[in-house]
């Protein structure tokens, strides 16, 4: 087809103009944010700390009522800060990067979870010494007679469902949509679990000012919440209206999808980031997946290469032009703003050197720039001459290392000989887990310090 | 990791923000009533100076509370009101509220800061009708409160001065009464004879904010507005001193100083 030619020539000369729109990351806003998460952490520490005195810690159940205060607030407020992490907030999207904010996620995961138990097993005990109720009898009673409780011991259980699926174990043998939909109920869990804060927290009795401050913290982390996972992606694909303009093979078994758009000139979206697809056919539409731009946008094009792996991406070669696509982005700080020094040095091996390419393309000319690429055989080189025609154009060095991973070794004499002055040079690494590793370990052997590789990983 | 400083840093803000600038906002009402309510069957026991409250006996004031004030009959009444049993009297206190609603059987919360007196229209005169004050007190979570005895600054007990404690009353969270040390025919002090409100911490923080707020607004009435609270009987005059956020509270201070009130009458004591 016609339309297939040009589509797939077109990516290899060079972008005509360059008025795109850029991001830069924002480190301020992250520092920012940062200081607010610390201070919402000092606010709620001191708002348990002073209904502590030392009558109430020793009346009966006073302990765990200390408890119950203690854990509650810091689980609650970790949760909230976990649900701030995923909203897909832009500027700390591109500054701090996807993965490094799941990574948070799921580091605060289990104290979050941890200590919400704590709080109910520890209020359940506090209340039943106080009223000498049996602890069963208390558990009960709390249930029955206390405002919203039953609500929050509702919330908590959809969240230990959550957090028991996301152990890896069970994260393996679930199917990602059993995952995601447990997730959303967490929303549904912490909006169930707010009344019972207010209503029956000793600390917002007669506290106006502070009980009011704590819901719009929490309205707040709503509306944040709707607005960068619900509201910004849908009006932005209304916008763009993309669909499917164009599919080719461009190794075996790699497809490279074009889609075509309006207004994206108006995207603004760096080299080396991704975005989640979601491509709106039958068996598909119901998953998203994270894919790299494979080349910085050529309005009304976009354009993603996909290794069929996985459920989605082998369902992909029955894909249709013409099919809608659903594009939530962009995501992640593998960019050229990681760049500290002059020389760069791109190492990528199989799929994984689709972002490279589009990074690659958004180097500044004047950069002096190594590539260095590793396949099992010179067809499944992605993109290879695009690569070569973006390196010739600013007079650095392309190298393909072709064999099976254990006749072509990536050790540190190799990559030194390979690339210039690699020692000064700013590395960015894309390939798969293992791939990455050696080379990391590699680079750190030809003393490339640790701040200057650069590489993203979503294996947690 | 590079954010840690910030996170620290914001952490010892809001640390000491919260700890630097909470109080607790707890606002009083006073409404003085129109007509002077004449009731009867109230006692109270009145003790000489030098005798504790011990002696006094508790005096029976609507359905939950009895006549006795041995702890086991009170903790036994209280834990009946705290499984949500309404008592008799509590409809009298609910019809009574003037600012709050009560929230599913909870405590009502304030949120106005400031103080109101309204001046008895009883007696003909014009008064100047508003001081305001802001009042402010911490909470402490201790669940029994004993509350200033005030004793009198002189070492010497003046003659004429009476202790008298008011009837046990049951406000539905707990049960309460109240001692009145008059002299001279003016209240000299005001406390808690005795509290129990059943060890709910919600309660007991409620109670430690409210009373002194009822003590003190009561001790700033004149002695006429002090006169006219001499009522006797399980429903006088609701809300005549009331913090608003502990309604229940006050009505129960409010019945059992009316009744101490009404009985040094009777003895010609103010």
């Amino acid at each position: 087809m016609a339309t297939s030619t040009k589509h797939t020539t077109e990516w290899h000369s060079p972008r005509s103009g360059d008025s795109r729109r850029t991001l830069s990351p924002r480190p301020q806003i992250a520092n920012l944010l940062a200081g607010l998460a610390g201070v919402g952490f000092g606010a709620v520490t001191a708002l348990a700390l002073e209904t502590e005195g030392h009558s109430a810690l020793y009346s009966p159940g006073g302990w765990a009522l200390a408890v119950t205060r203690f854990s509650g607030f810091w689980g609650g407020y970790l949760l909230l800060l976990m649900v701030l992490l995923m909203v897909r907030l832009p500027w700390l999207e591109r500054t701090v990067g996807q993965d490094q904010l799941v990574r948070w996620h799921r580091k605060v995961a289990p104290w979050a979870t941890s200590l919400t138990s704590l709080h109910v097993l520890a209020a359940i005990l506090g209340y039943a010494q106080m009223l000498h109720n049996s602890i069963l009898s208390q558990a009960w009673i709390f249930v029955l007679h206390y405002p919203d409780m039953l609500a929050a011991y509702v919330g908590w259980i959809l969240l230990l469902v959550a957090a028991f699926s996301s152990i890896r174990i069970a994260r393996r043998k679930m199917r990602y949509e059993t995952w995601w939909v447990v997730h959303l109920y967490t929303y549904l869990g912490l909006g169930l679990a707010f009344m019972h804060q207010i209503r029956t927290g000793i600390m917002f009795l007669g506290h106006p000012l502070s009980t009011q401050m704590w819901t719009w913290t929490w309205i707040g982390a709503g509306v944040v919440t709707l607005l960068w996972r619900v509201a910004v992606p849908v009006v932005r694909n209304l916008r763009f209206g993309l669909r499917v303009a164009d599919i080719s093979e461009v190794a075996p078994g790699v497809r490279s999808v074009t889609v075509s758009g309006r207004h994206l000139d108006r995207l603004a979206v760096n080299g080396g980031q991704f975005f989640q697809w979601r491509f709106m056919a039958k068996e598909l539409w119901w998953h998203s997946h994270p894919y790299s731009l494979s080349a910085l946008p050529r309005p009304p094009f976009l354009r993603v290469t996909v290794k069929g792996l996985g459920d989605q991406s082998s369902a992909l070669k029955d894909l249709k032009v013409g099919t809608r696509v659903f594009v939530e982005g962009p995501y992640g700080a593998f960019t050229r703003h990681r760049m500290t020094r002059e020389r760069v040095v791109l190492i990528g091996a199989g799929v994984g050197i689709t972002p490279l390419r589009a990074l690659l393309e958004d180097l500044p000319e004047n950069r002096p720039v190594s590539v260095i690429i590793r396949a099992r055989t010179a067809e499944d080189v992605v993109h290879g001459d695009e690569m070569k025609l973006l390196v010739e154009a600013r007079k650095g060095s392309y190298h393909e290392l072709i064999g099976s991973r254990d006749d072509v070794s990536l050790d540190a004499a190799t990559l030194t000989s390979l690339a210039h002055g690699l020692a000064d040079s700013d590395v960015f690494i894309c390939g798969p887990e293992g791939f990455t590793e050696s080379v990391v370990a590699s680079l750190q052997e030809a003393g490339v310090p640790h701040s200057r590789i650069h590489f993203e990983s979503f294996t947690f | 990791m590079k954010r840690t400083p910030f996170v620290v840093i914001g952490t010892a803000v809001g640390l000491a923000a919260v700890l630097g600038f909470r109080s607790t906002p707890v606002s009083v009402h006073l409404n003085f009533p129109t007509s002077s309510v004449g009731a009867s069957g109230a006692s109270g026991s009145t003790s000489s100076t030098s005798s504790t409250s011990s002696g006094s006996t508790g005096v029976s004031v609507g359905v939950g509370s009895s006549t006795t004030t041995t702890p086991s009959t009170v903790s036994g009444s209280t834990k009946a009101s705290l499984g949500r049993s309404t008592p008799a009297t509590l409809t009298a206190f609910r019809s009574a509220t003037t600012s709050t609603s009560s929230v599913g059987g909870e405590h009502a919360l304030a949120t106005t800061t400031t103080v109101k007196k309204k001046t008895t229209t009883t007696t003909a005169k014009k008064k100047k009708p508003t001081t305001t004050t802001t009042a402010k007190k911490k909470p402490t979570t201790t669940t029994t409160v004993k509350k200033k005895p005030t004793t009198p600054t002189t070492a010497k007990k003046p003659a004429g001065k009476q202790v008298l404690t008011g009837p046990l009353v049951n406000y539905y969270y707990g049960v309460l009464s109240v001692k009145v040390t008059v002299a001279n025919k003016k209240i000299t002090s005001l406390a808690i004879g005795q509290l129990t409100d059943g060890g709910n911490p919600r309660s007991a923080v409620i109670d430690n904010a409210a009373i002194p707020i009822l003590e003190k607004a009561v001790l700033g009435l004149s002695s006429s507005q002090q006169h006219s609270m001499a009522v006797s009987g399980n429903n006088p005059q609701l809300n005549v001193v009331a913090v608003s956020g502990a309604t229940y509270t006050s009505a129960g201070f409010d019945v059992s100083l009316q009744n101490a009130l009404y009985k040094l009458k009777t003895q010609g004591l103010i």
